[in-house]
């Protein structure tokens, strides 16, 4: 059975671009950052989330509204900010196996990017490789590309053991 | 005001809030400018797929529906 526990919570502050934790300790198995953030740029933002300081290679899987859904290879995802229904968030969570391990790290991410308007929703499931991390994960950013995470923003990480 | 990170220290929960270095900034606008590219570059490949698509159903005498249908 395994065991989550929580190591740390980063919060927005309204002029942060990037939440960041650091020095994450090498007792576990795996992480899982679960997340809800909102931009306060105009429209929708994209985000990046960097290991170790290494930007990821990845491939999503991105449903959006009524359309069929579709796939590209950008590195970023998508979160609502000022032009979006107010208090809503993009939700979602990140999972890092074998996060100490010296082989390049396979991530997946899924996330839904809300929005109160009909047909406008939007849904991404991602494959993210972070080749160059070849070392134990011991920071990771979730960096907003063109704003800032507003004071409501969280991120919260756990660490999973196996029991 | 700068722009600022926010970084928690795991092993000692301490969290401070520093401003970006230059580097970081330049970082930060090269990956929007990146990211615009891409996104464009893929929805043009996309487009261009589409009007391929549309040129072939219109030689073969077939609807959009119909197409759609025979791609599954």
């Amino acid at each position: 059975m395994a065991t989550y526990i929580q190591i740390a919570t980063a919060t927005g502050t309204g002029s942060s671009s990037s939440l960041t934790f650091s020095s994450i300790p090498a007792t576990y198995t795996d992480l899982l950052v679960k997340f809800s953030l909102r931009s306060d740029t105009t429209g929708l933002t994209n985000f990046n989330i960097t290991v170790n300081s290494t930007n990821p290679t990845q491939r999503n899987l991105e449903g959006f509204s009524t359309s069929a859904p579709t796939s590209d290879t950008v590195t970023y995802n998508y979160a609502p900010a000022s032009g979006i229904t107010a208090s809503t968030y993009s939700n979602g969570e990140l999972y890092i196996p074998s996060y100490l391990s010296s082989n390049s790290k396979s991530v997946s991410l899924d996330n839904t990017s809300e929005n109160n308007a009909t047909g406008s929703n939007r849904l991404e499931l991602t494959a993210k490789l972070y080749s160059s991390a070849t070392s134990a994960i011991t920071t990771i950013s979730i960096t907003d590309i063109y704003g800032n995470w507003t004071n409501l923003s969280t991120a919260y990480l756990y660490g999973i053991s196996k029991s | 005001m700068a722009d600022t990170k926010i970084i928690v220290n795991c092993e000692t929960g301490e969290v401070t809030e520093l401003e970006l270095t230059a580097e970081e900034v330049k970082q930060r606008e090269a990956d929007a400018i990146a990211y615009a590219k891409a996104k464009a570059d893929e929805e043009q490949a996309a487009a261009e797929k589409a009007e391929a698509k549309a040129a072939i159903a219109e030689r073969l005498g077939l609807t959009d529906a119909e197409l759609a249908l025979l791609l599954g």
